[in-house]
């Protein structure tokens, strides 16, 4: 009896108790490092030594972290961003998925065929033309969050067109045929039918594109090189990026408080966020 | 009927839109006119007019809703890919990065040296006569002359000699004959002035002059008359400031006389094309005697000055010896101060226009487009011009990519590196996914509570995670110091690899966890219990049913992380930064894979080597769009669309 549940369940827990271990222990570190008065990540035992909340209250102090004004910056060009790259790319999903024309196939491979190309690779490009920008448009070009907002919807337009069309095509046609019937054009089906209809997968897709921008790191170190311009990923970056002066304690408490809302967020629509990454998405 | 109708409110919305993104794009336009930037320009012009085809007809209903996403795809995706894909045909790094006009016009202006002495001025900028244009600089050029020291009217009876036994070594012996010095004997060479006692000299029975004292020797007649000519040229040491020169000698004496050497001004006024002396009395001098104001001559205020700074910059002015000789001007004056800093160049690299070569007048050197982007020195190749351009090489950097070593060897690791990377990761992320996803696959107590913590690391930010176990896997990060080891984890080249694939297995196996859950529900359970009545264990059962049925639903999955793998940047350069190197000061390092590797060669190296870069960058491109096209036709996503 006993040497049947093992074999049936035992080892379940068994790689769920290890896959748990495996899972958090570096995040139980860091919560650590986060209270520890050790400016490393070299605590030598797994129970805390020491419980301050120096690192956190640094972070708000220091005026040379403007912690709050990097979570700022993150927050507006990811938020701005996620729903502006949206709000744009769903006409063209909506496109791609219910109406007929000449070129779709092309198109689709096109698009797909730049979405492959290594945005890291076109930096130097990027900064040419935002250079060139600056002279003209002092707040669109290079330096500016105006300018990163720019390219980064330019950058984001490919994946998610791509990621809202695989989810759009499991839209049953059927409501679209019938307003057709009842004599909509393409827009009031589109914005009357569809973006209602669509509207929990829009949420999702701009969740997840947030999530992306969030994590994005090199093209906003390039961009914004000035600390008050910052995202939270260069800035926090800054702490430990200098090779002697590594700052793990200031670094692990940033990095906790700027990961929390986001996995939260994903906790909460993870049943959403699941289905949409089956349709092909990896998230960054 | 018809329920659907144009509502007024749309309509009224729509040409707000409208006219406020036209309005937005043709005052960019306009601005990017007015700076020079055509091709911007144009392109905005081009968008201006896509947005008045696309929501002022109805010509084309699915460009209206194609419009904003493609014009941003354009700008700020496709250009730049077209650009970097472009570059990888161009010769194009770092010394090769103008086009050949601009760097002709910097070897051109550049090609000048410091002449031989190294002159100098502090000069007045202005211009000369009525003309603003005519620029022209007042300068004070000071000349050593010689003069009788003030207040030092004595005369010395000295004799010509050599110490120590050396007669490079040359001295004087003086003697104050008329009492009119503090020093009644002295011993001066060049260098050094020594006053003596009459003790410690000998006098002649004559005149009572001082002729011999300790390690002073004095040259003989025929010594003598052999140096006679360069007497007038010597200079010997006299108290601090002066020194003595000697007269004609009057049997076997010379008169010393003391003197000093004085700087004075001479003035000149320096136009492009001329170079005048003035007289002194057609200038006004500061305190120090150099000249701030002259005849003809108007000083340009500061305004002029930052109105005219571009051309002062470039400008040069004629010298008294002729070109190629010419002034140049360093540094503009500083605000409130009078004097500019230039100094005499010579113009040594030649351009010839017709022929398309540079001549280094003073070497006689030939330089000619090499047709590789550089001017090369026609008898020695090793020597050339800086800068070079951008020079089309057609395919040089594909082929330099196979042929040369110092590229290929790297490369070919660095390639074997990036798909073992993809794969490994792809295959530990999966396998690790799936077993707990099967362990997983029934109810038991704890379910929730696994799936929460397990799915954690996928939850966070993954700049934050690998940021973090970076710093673990440090020398003295909490790896070894809570496991006692000493494991270089980032340091060594294998270990690197393994905490490589370690940091990605722990970031992607909670999304093949979520997966396969999913993929596991939707395989019906009616199969596995119609193979277990057939007899099957559940070891056959996984094997031969669940399995294929798994990787056959999520093959374009796998082939999607792969190609998303294939180019994973962010895990690479934050944990690693590709290192460690092969060799020490090689690019390319142990765990770069394809995209790293061709990043750091275009951005974090001293020589960027953009070409090379783009021409890496073409071939990734290949790989992964022909992965990615092979992942989709196996996934029949495209085919829906006929």
């Amino acid at each position: 009896m006993i040497i049947r549940w093992f074999q049936q369940n035992s080892w379940r827990h068994f790689v769920g108790i290890f896959g748990t271990i495996f899972a958090i222990f570096p995040l139980y570190l860091v919560v650590l490092a986060s209270f520890s008065s050790s400016q490393s990540l070299q605590s030598t035992s797994f129970i805390p030594t020491s419980f301050v909340w120096d690192n956190y209250t640094m972070l708000f102090t220091d005026p040379t972290v403007p912690f709050l004004l990097w979570m700022k910056n993150s927050a507006i060009i990811a938020g701005a961003v996620s729903l502006l790259s949206v709000f744009i790319g769903a006409s063209s999903a909506f496109a791609f998925s219910r109406l007929r024309f000449k070129g779709k196939r092309v198109g689709l491979q096109a698009l797909l065929l730049v979405q492959m190309f290594p945005s890291v690779l076109a930096l130097s490009a990027i900064y040419v033309i935002m250079e060139r920008v600056f002279v003209f448009a002092p707040e669109w070009g290079l330096g500016t969050l105006g300018g990163l907002v720019l390219v980064y919807l330019g950058g984001s337009m490919g994946v998610n067109i791509w990621l809202m069309k695989g989810f759009v095509d499991s839209i049953p046609l059927e409501l679209d045929e019938a307003a057709k019937v009842d004599g909509a054009s393409a827009m009031q089906t589109y914005w009357q039918i569809f973006v209602p209809l669509a509207m929990p997968i829009l949420s999702v897709v701009t969740l997840l594109s947030f999530i992306g921008l969030f994590n994005e790191f090199i093209l906003a170190r390039m961009f914004l090189p000035e600390s008050e311009d910052r995202t939270i990923a260069v800035g926090l970056q800054g702490f430990i990026g200098g090779q002697y002066s590594a700052n793990w304690g200031p670094f692990a408490a940033g990095s906790l408080l700027a990961s929390v809302p986001i996995i939260i967020v994903f906790m909460t629509l993870q049943r959403y966020i699941i289905g949409g990454l089956t349709a092909g998405s990896v998230k960054g | 009927m018809r329920i659907f109708k144009g509502s007024i409110y749309a309509v009224i919305a729509k040409l707000i839109f409208v006219t406020l993104a036209m309005s937005v794009l043709g005052y960019l336009m306009l601005a990017a006119f007015g700076t020079g930037d055509t091709n911007i320009a144009i392109f905005l012009a081009v968008c201006i007019l896509i947005v008045a085809f696309a929501y002022l007809t109805n010509i084309s209903i699915p460009l209206k809703f194609f419009a904003p996403g493609i014009m941003f795809l354009i700008a700020f995706v496709i250009v730049p890919m077209v650009f970097t894909l472009s570059m990888s045909v161009f010769k194009y790094q770092t010394g090769n990065m103008l086009s050949k006009e601009a760097a002709v016009a910097t070897i051109d202006q550049q090609g000048v040296t410091s002449d031989e002495n190294e002159t100098a001025y502090d000069v007045v900028i202005g211009h000369y006569g009525e003309k603003t244009s005519a620029i022209a600089i007042l300068g004070s050029e000071s000349v050593e002359v010689e003069g009788a020291a003030p207040g030092v009217t004595a005369k010395f009876d000295t004799v010509l000699g050599y110490l120590d036994g050396d007669k490079a070594n040359l001295a004087v012996l003086a003697t104050d004959t008329w009492g009119d010095s503090q020093y009644a004997y002295f011993l001066a060479t060049p260098t050094v002035f020594t006053p003596l006692t009459e003790e410690q000299v000998t006098l002649e029975e004559v005149n009572y002059s001082a002729v011999e004292t300790k390690g002073f020797t004095r040259f003989t007649k025929a010594e003598l008359s052999a140096m006679i000519e360069t007497i007038p040229g010597l200079k010997f040491k006299y108290e601090t400031r002066y020194f003595l020169k000697l007269g004609a000698p009057i049997k076997g004496f010379f008169e010393g006389s003391v003197n000093q050497s004085m700087s004075v001004y001479t003035y000149f006024i320096s136009t492009k094309d001329k170079y005048r002396v003035i007289p002194a009395t057609d200038v006004v001098k500061d305190g120090s005697g150099m000249a701030i104001k002259a005849k003809n001559f108007t000083k340009f205020t500061s305004a002029q000055i930052a109105k005219y700074s571009e051309e002062i910059g470039k400008i040069h002015l004629a010298y008294k010896k002729p070109a190629p000789y010419f002034i140049g001007i360093e540094t503009l004056p500083s605000p409130g101060t009078n004097f500019a800093y230039s100094i005499v160049q010579i113009k040594n690299i030649q351009y010839d226009k017709k022929a398309d070569t540079f001549t280094n007048v003073i070497t006689g050197a030939v330089y000619k487009d090499d047709n590789k982007g550089n001017f090369r020195n026609v008898k020695d190749t090793k020597d050339y011009l800086d800068p070079g351009w951008r020079q089309g090489v057609w395919f040089e950097n594909f082929t330099s990519l196979f042929t040369d070593t110092r590229i290929r060897d790297p490369l070919v690791q660095v390639f074997i590196w990036t798909i073992a990377f993809a794969f490994l990761t792809v295959l530990t992320q999966f396998a690790l996914g799936l077993l707990v996803a099967i362990a997983m696959d029934k109810k038991i107590r704890g379910r929730g509570v696994y799936r929460s913590l397990m799915i954690l690391p996928y939850a966070m930010p993954s700049i934050m995670s690998i940021l973090i176990w970076g710093g673990m896997l440090d020398d003295n990060g909490a790896i070894n110091s809570l496991l006692n080891l000493n494991v270089q984890w980032l340091h060594d080249p294998w270990m690197a690899k393994v905490s490589v694939l370690l940091v990605n297995l722990w970031l992607g196996f909670p999304y093949f966890y979520l997966i396969a859950a999913g993929s596991l529900q939707a395989i019906p359970k009616e199969l596995a219990e119609s193979a277990g009545i057939d007899g099957a264990n559940p070891r056959q059962i996984f094997r031969l049913i669940t399995l294929p049925l798994l990787l056959r639903m999520l093959t374009p999955l796998l082939i999607a992380s792969f190609a998303f793998n294939f180019n994973n940047f962010n895990i690479i350069y934050l944990l690693t930064g590709g290192g460690p190197s092969f060799q020490f000061g090689s690019v390319a390092g142990a765990t770069d894979i394809l995209i790293s590797y061709t990043y750091k060669l275009a951005f974090d190296t001293t020589i960027q080597n953009y070409g090379l870069a783009s021409a890496i960058s073409v071939v990734i491109f290949i790989i992964v769009a022909g992965m990615s096209m092979y992942g989709i036709r196996k996934s029949k996503v495209l085919d829906d669309f006929a």
